[in-house]
């Protein structure tokens, strides 16, 4: 368990789910290199990146598990979102059929993931407006009752890309682990729980 | 002396009671002026008796209790304050108790009413008592006296409360008392009981109606013949007879055998009320309700003559107005003290001692074999039990299958949340047989693990499937490790056997040129086979994936270049189908999906392992895991060898559509008619130098059956084999710990107990208790040992409450099935009662508070409620001599109480202007309250005279 409080540097295993070519790969590129590829390639497997975000007196340090989309290496999938801290669902907001995978993902991340899990939901490629396929409100009103945070992003131009990452550091700060579960106060409420950041089981 | 102190209570009442001060401090003067030059020491005794009751006076309730009154009763009621005082050589204590929330008159029958209160219907009370053994004035005089003075300093305050001096014998119980009301009025008070013998006439509802009425009608001896509107209100109280079998003449009463402690009762001989509950697999539980207490009340009647009253006697107790149901519950439920709770919480407390002497030893046979120190430490309570035993165990744990199976495990979220094993697996049954194994201690766990290592390596061995673990599942990562491990040794015999038989057996089935015939590819036959390489073949097919039976396959029939008729160059193989209907580019053939390798199955630490190496090493940017790399290498030789004629965009359209783009807008690949189908592969995928197409390239045209499997199952098997066998003791402590905790909870859960509400929460509450206190047990940071363990026995505190609740839950439940209501309302009032027990504390509060909490039934549930006093078979009746009326299905009331009264109206005329009391109300001028079972009697009375 990462130390809480102070200057120090949480460790927080985040994970990037979706359809094939949404772009996944394209916003941890973005997050963490500043950088755009017009076709980047596909990801085999998975891709591994670190990169880390102050908030207020506290640094987080991201884990990114950039997943493949194919469906074939789904059955991998819970290797990479297991105790994950955070995970960023991304849909391409210029193909209706990718967000409909994207609500699949939600699902299972719910029924199979920790509850501690704060989830994202990234409506990508937010720059070809003239292609919408998914409008905001729908996505909006999904992530709303699915208790995800939403915002559209663009890595080609960079929009919200830093601000999704930066909103999940700030909700992982915020949800300071219990020093102690000592209390075996069974008043336990289910909110109050201990989010767990690194490797911790689930 | 006394004025001093009157002086200072008074100064203390004016600081205090601001408002009041005016209309005090008129009534002092008047009335509080005392003359002590000739007071004889009665006189002061009175005046001292008056100081304090004045204090009182001036503090009223509210202050009093802010002053810490004492509280008496559940429902914080009635509180008491007190005082001492001396007169001669004799202390008195002297108090006061009074009511808080009177609105308006309590009911006659409210439990929680002090005797006093209930004797005379009175509701603020005075009693004073000498302070010695006793606690009663033995001698007359003595308290006529001390009656007459706390009479005279009462109605010196202008006081009108009651004031009591306890008499005779404590065991008669007897007061005498007397209140002031106004200045006409005086209530006598006069209480005794008769322990033996009680005359026959007092037995029954006649002479006792006799008995009150003899009180005043002095002038009429004829009671029969006289008319008198006495009111009556009766109370009888039931219950239910012992839960034992009727034959059995086992008198024995239960509590005699009670205090035989660890020793789970299997010698009474009373059927197990709990058969069928799910624990009673693991243990016998005691039953926490020992039967039931009914109240049947009539109340305000309006009587006038004896005749009628023997009528009531053989009135039903169905015709009382009311009935109160209260459960007797066992005391075990909440004081420790005199019986230890043996149930899942009390072994699980014994394995955390076990894992905190785990940490002592590197593996699990230093603490069997008998040379090591560690074990002789502690000689009590180690035992390893014999051979046969452990045997026995061991068949239980591998062989005993079936039992439970049926049983649909009701899956809680909360509970895969614990990181243990499912119920009905081999670990978690290990893990619940070891808790009842020779007194769970470490030593005898070592034995039982060594001895379970030993059996699976025989499985494994022999290629015997292990029992409990179905081989078909995915691994469970949310699972302990262990659980884990043997889900994929159970995985790894399977393969192991597979190969052995496809060797073995027929080799040509896979190897049909599938060109043939189409459809039997797809058929159900062939969709289970496994290949030789142990792994699965599972068709991996796309969503749109079927069998080639519709109209448009027809349609290719026909048609000269139908595939089926095209004979391919290459043989194809491992073929699961076509899919949909795709045709191949630059072939006029049907896609065929391929048998593909299950992605290879890896436990938690495989994982992780993996993970970190893709971490340390994979800083390179574009690092691929080599395991999905190799996946992929894999599903394009199955697919190559799948078809023969496709090329790498075929493949992309089949394993990653999302990077075909379709050229035309309707040109979805379905029709036949369109081909070759037009499209191109996505940018990303033609880039020059793709990896995908690398791989594509350096891959070999090879069906699944002839490929390098993904996993080896003879070495993983024995690496799984070597973990469990140099498993360190504390870790497999650990993990029994959870695993116990979690199974424990699951099997409770299964109890039916009508779903109460209060209990459901608790459980849910406990599921999240247990999954956030027993996380850090098994992840890789173990915090202070001694913490953790202090934290686990806490835990097992908390369980146990939760187990002894539900057992209660169970039995209530169950004895009352009828009034789903009834027992849901009793179960909420017992749960309440229990709450504050459950601390956080490890030490054990005992209450000696008895709970009392009575349900009205209502009238439709009487039925129900009635079937607890099942009428007493002949055998019991002959025994018993019934002497009161009123039975209930043959049961007669342990205890019957009768409140008679009369009352006057009183007449403003004849009495004068100057009374307190509303001068129109009717006054109640004798009141009797009688108490009494076939052997002894209670008589309180109270009289309202003006004399």
């Amino acid at each position: 368990m990462a130390a809480p409080g102070g200057n120090k540097i949480r460790n927080a295993k985040l994970v990037l789910l979706g359809d094939v070519g949404t772009g996944k790969s394209s916003l941890v590129l973005r997050f963490v290199k500043g950088q755009f590829v017009e076709f980047q390639e596909s990801t085999i497997g998975a891709a591994f990146f670190s990169q880390t975000v102050a908030v207020n007196d506290e640094t987080i340090k991201f884990e990114i598990w950039d997943t493949a989309g194919q469906e074939r290496y789904h059955s991998l999938a819970p290797m990479y979102y297991r105790g994950a801290a955070a995970a960023v669902i991304v849909y391409d907001m210029t193909n209706a059929a990718s967000f409909t995978r994207a609500k699949k993902w939600v699902q299972e991340l719910q029924a199979q993931g920790s509850p501690n899990t704060i989830m994202a939901l990234a409506g990508n490629k937010a720059d070809l407006v003239e292609a919408r396929q998914v409008s905001v409100e729908d996505a909006q009103t999904y992530a709303q009752e699915n208790g995800l945070f939403f915002m559209e992003t663009s890595a080609k131009t960079a929009i919200n890309v830093n601000d999704i990452f930066y909103e999940i550091a700030k909700r992982l700060t915020r949800v300071q682990p219990v020093q102690n579960p000592q209390g075996m106060a069974l008043a336990d409420k289910p909110d109050q729980r201990i989010v767990n950041t690194t490797s911790c089981c689930s | 002396m006394a004025s001093s102190s009157n002086a200072k209570h008074k100064r203390i009442a004016e600081e205090e009671e601001e408002e009041e001060e005016e209309e005090e401090e008129t009534l002092e003067e008047i009335e509080g002026f005392d003359d002590f030059t000739l007071a004889s020491s009665w006189e002061r005794f009175i005046s001292e008796i008056e100081a304090i009751c004045r204090v009182w006076m001036v503090d009223g309730p509210k202050n009093l209790v802010e002053k810490g009154a004492e509280c008496l009763g559940s429902q914080k009621k009635l509180y008491k304050v007190k005082s001492e005082m001396k007169h001669g050589t004799k202390l008195y204590s002297i108090e006061y108790y009074f009511c808080v929330s009177n609105k308006g008159k309590a009911s006659f029958w409210d439990d929680d009413l002090h005797d006093l209160q209930l004797s005379f219907g009175v509701s603020d009370f005075m009693v004073i008592a000498p302070l010695s053994a006793s606690g009663v004035v033995l001698d007359a005089p003595e308290s006529t006296k001390l009656l007459s003075s706390v009479a005279i300093a009462l109605t010196n305050c202008g006081s009108n409360w009651p004031a009591f001096v306890p008499v005779h014998d404590p065991s008669r119980k007897a007061y005498i008392g007397i209140q002031n009301l106004g200045l006409i009025f005086t209530r006598r008070f006069d209480a005794d009981r008769i322990g033996s013998q009680v005359p026959i006439r007092l037995m029954h509802l006649e002479g006792l109606y006799e008995l009150f009425i003899s009180k005043f009608a002095l002038y009429s001896v004829d009671f029969s013949a006289s008319f008198f509107k006495v009111q009556f209100a009766m109370k009888l109280t039931y219950r239910s007879p012992p839960y034992e079998s009727d034959d059995e003449i086992n008198s024995v009463d239960p509590e005699v055998n009670e205090s035989k402690g660890d020793i789970v009762s299997p010698n009474h001989i009373k059927t197990q009320w709990d058969d069928d509950c799910p624990w009673t697999e693991w243990y016998s539980a005691e039953d926490p309700i020992r039967g039931f207490e009914l109240v049947a009340i009539w109340s305000g009647r309006m009587f006038e003559s004896s005749l009628e009253m023997a009528e009531l006697e053989n009135a039903s107790s169905f015709d009382a107005e009311k009935w109160l149901l209260c459960p007797i519950i066992f005391p075990f439920m909440i004081d420790d003290s005199t019986w230890m709770f043996v149930g899942f919480a009390s072994q699980i407390r014994l394995l955390v001692s076990a894992l905190d002497m785990s940490f002592e030893a590197q593996f699990l046979d230093d603490f069997v074999s008998v040379e090591n120190p560690a074990s002789d430490n502690s000689k009590s309570s180690t035992a390893i039990p014999p051979p046969t035993v452990l045997d026995r165990v061991l068949k239980e744990i591998f062989h005993d299958g079936g039992h439970n199976s049926h049983l649909v495990e009701r899956d809680n979220k909360h509970s895969r949340a614990i990181k243990g094993a499912p119920l009905e697996s081999l670990f978690a049954q290990f893990c619940l047989h070891s808790l009842w194994f020779g007194g769970c201690n470490i030593r005898a766990i070592a034995s039982l693990w060594i001895e379970f290592v030993r059996e699976v390596r025989w499985c494994w061995e022999e290629s015997q499937p292990l029992p409990k673990m179905p081989s078909d599942s995915t691994i469970d990562l949310s699972a302990c490790l262990i659980h884990q491990k043997l889900q994929m040794l159970a995985i790894c015999i399977e393969k192991k056997n597979l190969s052995h038989d496809t060797h073995n057996s027929t080799e040509s089935v896979d190897h049909t040129p599938s060109g043939k015939k189409v459809d039997a590819e797809a058929d159900p036959f062939k969709e289970p086979v496994k290949n030789e390489n142990g792994s699965y073949l599972r068709s991996y097919c796309h969503q749109d994936s079927e069998p080639s039976t519709s109209s448009s396959f027809k349609h290719h029939d026909y048609s000269v270049r139908s595939p089926d008729l095209q004979k391919v160059d290459q043989v194809r193989k491992g073929s699961a189908g076509v899919v949909g209907s795709m045709m191949l580019l630059h072939s006029y053939q049907k896609m065929h999906a391929p048998y593909t390798q299950d992605a290879p199955i890896m436990t938690e630490d495989m994982h992780e392992e993996r993970l970190h190496a893709v971490e340390v090493f994979g800083d390179a940017f574009s690092f691929s895991g080599q395991l999905e790399r190799d996946i992929l290498s894999s599903d394009m030789s199955a697919f190559k060898a799948a078809n023969p004629d496709a090329v790498f965009e075929d493949f992309i359209r089949w394993h990653s559509p999302g990077d075909w783009e379709n050229d035309d807008t309707d040109g979805c690949a379905g029709d036949g008619n369109n081909w070759p189908p037009r499209g191109k592969l996505s940018q990303r995928m033609s880039e020059h130098g793709n990896l995908w197409r690398q791989i594509w390239n350096d891959s070999p045209p090879l069906p699944v059956l002839e490929q390098k499997s993904l996993l080896d199952p003879i070495r993983e098997g024995e690496k799984i084999l070597h973990y469990l066998e140099t498993l360190k003791p504390h870790q497999l402590l650990e993990q029994m710990v959870c695993t116990a905790f979690r199974a424990s909870a699951d099997i409770l859960n299964q109890t039916m107990y009508g779903d109460f509400k209060p209990m459901k929460t608790r459980f849910n509450q406990l599921y999240i208790t247990l999954a956030s206190t027993l996380k850090p047990l098994q992840a890789n940071h173990l915090r202070e040992k001694a913490e953790l363990i202090g934290d686990l026995r806490r835990l097992c505190l908390v369980f146990e409450h939760i187990e002894k609740l539900l057992i209660f839950a169970a039995s209530i439940h169950r004895k009352l099935l009828d009034v789903p209501r009834l027992s849901e309302a009793m179960f909420s009032d017992y749960f309440n009662f229990y709450l504050p027990k459950m601390g956080t504390s490890l030490e054990s509060i005992c209450y000696d508070q008895e709970f009392k909490t009575k349900q009205l039934v209502m009238m439709h549930e009487r039925d129900a409620v009635a079937i607890l006093f099942p009428p007493p078979t002949a055998n019991q009746s002959w025994r018993k001599v019934l002497s009161m009326g009123n039975l209930l299905n043959g049961h007669e009331p342990i205890l019957r109480e009768i409140i008679f009264s009369i009352n006057d109206r009183v007449e403003d005329s004849h009495y004068g202007s100057s009374i307190p009391m509303a001068t129109t109300e009717e006054i109640q001028t004798h009141r009797m309250y009688i108490q009494g079972t076939s052997n002894d009697l209670w008589v309180a009375l109270s009289v309202t005279s003006w004399d």
